[in-house]
């Protein structure tokens, strides 16, 4: 390709891209979505060229059939059907939240054991101090779901609540 | 579960608030109110049947599951329709990262030939009677590809604004303003096509 030629070339493509640019600001203007200094700018481009007019008027002619003629597609299939399928899914769903330990659920079958660990520990160790009269104390679960067993002996001087 | 409520005559907000208590009959009657709109929007969309019922389908459990997140800001048919939207549009991204992507729908990304096409001067649409219309815009939005239907749909029928198309569907406003303007133009095209064949 010769200088001259690929200079052409290229003063085409710069032409055609702004002529894209000018046809998406009609399309904005069509769209309502130009600040004020836009929309003057187009206006005074339809007022004086033909073809910016013509395109405003198809772009707006269509935009206005697609608004004002959405395609009405109905549901293929009977009403009790189409709710049987949604309900099936909706059961599905449930029976499977069920099955599935929920989040707070699996954390705390991790944290039970060692709560009640940490309770055993905290009472074998405060034992003395309670038998001795000085400190008075009570271990009682967070968990309204927690149960306790409480193994108590008078002869060893020791009793162990275990948290579960 | 029923609590002897009129379900058919209730107002959707009232069925909502039934349907959160878990009255699986208030929200059937929210299913067979909106169910057209549903499909109607995932069909526009995905432009497959099966696909288009099971999208439907699955936007009623979320919405079911989500029913506490209705504020009722707006209506609940508008809420629904996000709801199918978003599921759409997931099912959308699967499936073009399973796909290459053609000459031809590349060359539509960035304008194709249409923007050189010379504006024949009228109203594509004149003289068409609704119904013809309405199947006619049908028939012809099968024939654009699913990008630029897609931003068709979410502008013209969602009246989402090109910033919001942008964001949602993680393209430039740029390619939402040029996907928008080919889609435009080929229906303008298809609607003439269609016109001519008619007053043959």
């Amino acid at each position: 390709m010769s200088r001259s030629m690929s200079k052409f070339v290229r003063s085409e493509k710069r032409i055609e891209f702004m002529k894209l640019e000018t046809m998406l600001e009609i399309q904005s203007s069509v769209d309502g979505q130009l600040d004020n200094q836009r929309r003057g700018a187009v206006a005074r481009l339809m007022s004086s060229d033909t073809e910016a007019r013509e395109l405003h008027q198809q772009l707006t002619s269509v935009r206005m059939a697609l608004r004002q003629h959405e395609p009405a597609i109905p549901v293929p299939e009977s009403r009790e059907f189409y709710w049987s399928q949604i309900e099936r899914r909706l059961q599905v769903g449930k029976m499977a939240s069920v099955s599935a330990p929920s989040h707070s659920l699996a954390i705390w079958r991790w944290l039970a054991p060692m709560v009640g660990l940490s309770a055993v520990v905290a009472v074998i160790a405060l034992q003395p101090f309670a038998s001795s009269g000085l400190h008075s104390f009570q271990v009682g679960p967070g968990n309204p779901q927690a149960t306790t067993v409480t193994f108590s002996s008078e002869a060893d001087g020791v009793t162990i609540h275990w948290i579960n | 579960m029923s609590l002897n409520h009129d379900y058919r005559t209730a107002a959707d907000e009232e069925l909502v608030g039934w349907s959160r208590l878990g009255e699986t009959e208030a929200f059937e009657e929210l299913v067979f109110r909106h169910r057209d709109k549903i499909y109607a929007r995932a069909m526009m969309m995905m432009r497959n049947e099966e696909e288009a019922l099971d999208l439907s389908q699955e936007a009623w459990v979320k919405a079911w599951q989500r029913l506490h997140q209705f504020q009722g800001d707006s209506s609940f048919a508008t809420w629904m329709t996000r709801i199918v939207i978003n599921l759409c549009l997931d099912q959308i991204r699967r499936q073009k990262k399973n796909r290459t992507e053609s000459i031809e729908q590349l060359e539509e990304e960035v304008g194709g030939v249409e923007h050189q096409l010379s504006i024949e001067p009228g109203n594509p649409t004149e003289g068409l009677e609704k119904d013809e219309l309405r199947r006619r815009i049908d028939e012809a939005m099968t024939k654009l590809t699913p990008a630029h239907r897609l931003v068709l749909v979410l502008h013209e029928y969602e009246g989402m604004e090109y910033k919001e198309i942008a964001k949602k569907v993680g393209i430039s406003i740029g390619t939402v303003m040029s996907r928008l303007f080919y889609a435009r133009r080929r229906l303008a095209t298809l609607l003439r096509g269609l016109q001519r064949e008619r007053d043959n």
